[in-house]
């Protein structure tokens, strides 16, 4: 994510930078001016971060099942070196 | 904590413990790599076990010219790529052309729900979302994967998957187009129904 979100001004300027990690700030600001003009526009590019934003969320809860960490040990032939106190 | 570098030196020398505490550092971020690109558990666990049977066997290969971990996601990329192909996944999935800008314009659009933790709980959302992702060819999927999910960067993306800038950024474009108009023809038929 671009770390010049943090010098946007406005929703738009946030969204145009939040998009893209090697936007210029000042593009991005004229791209927010031309967004404010016009609304479908910003309809579009606001359901695309939140499109990204549901992705987000649904993907980050996925967790490994205890026992796999188990049989990925054992093929590597190492299961006998996993530190006691791991669990 | 140990220096990483010194941790995979002692693992390139063949310390059993040092190879385990690499291993355990990563086993989850590369699981949760190769879930998103397999889309199912089975298929995410063999690739995370052929991706750190290939890094051990491969690790002597590891110069610390890159991050540790770009190292590992590259061999888990290249490993589910291989499996995507290998299985002819690709047959279903939808050809993806440059989405028309221009017609944004007459769609009547308008302000999607702000998403709720009702609607990312329900069953029926989250398989849309999944087959929506499913459906995208593995070169877009892959893009849009890194750069979105995993938040890498425009390089770290093309210098992963070997792509030029240029096409990591057309493909994440229409990656997020295309997820977009999944979930926008999902939207008008349920009159944002899920808030």
């Amino acid at each position: 994510m671009n770390n010049d979100v943090k010098k946007a001004n406005t929703p738009f300027e946030k969204l145009c930078l939040g998009l893209s990690d090697d936007m210029d700030v000042e593009i991005c600001k004229e791209i927010a001016a031309e967004l404010e003009k016009c609304p479908d526009c910003h309809f579009f590019y606001n359901s695309v971060e939140k499109t990204i934003e549901m992705y987000r969320e649904v993907e980050n809860d996925k967790n490994m099942d205890e026992d796999m960490e188990l049989r990925l040990l054992r093929i590597l032939n190492l299961e006998d070196f996993k530190p006691c106190d791991d669990k | 904590m140990k220096n990483e570098l010194e941790i995979i030196e002692k693992a390139k020398n063949g310390d059993r413990k040092a190879q385990v505490e690499l291993v355990l550092k990563y086993e989850k971020k590369v699981f949760n790599l190769a879930l998103r690109m397999m889309r199912d558990k089975e298929d995410a666990e063999d690739v995370m076990q052929e991706t750190f049977l290939t890094a051990l066997r491969k690790l002597h290969t590891f110069e610390g010219r890159s991050q540790f971990f770009t190292w590992l996601y590259r061999i888990t990329m290249n490993i589910s790529l291989q499996k995507l192909r290998d299985r002819n996944k690709e047959n279903a999935m939808v050809s993806l052309s440059d989405p028309d800008i221009e017609s944004i314009h007459g769609q009547h659009l308008s302000e999607w729900p702000a998403f709720s933790g009702r609607m990312m709980s329900n069953n029926d959302f989250r398989k849309l979302l999944d087959k929506a992702i499913k459906e995208l060819p593995a070169i877009y999927r892959s893009v849009f994967i890194l750069r979105d999910l995993e938040g890498l960067s425009t390089i770290e993306t093309q210098k992963l998957l070997d792509l030029s800038e240029s096409n990591v950024k057309v493909r994440l474009m229409r990656a997020r187009f295309y997820l977009r108009q999944t979930l926008q023809k999902h939207f008008q038929e349920n009159q944002f129904n899920e808030q």
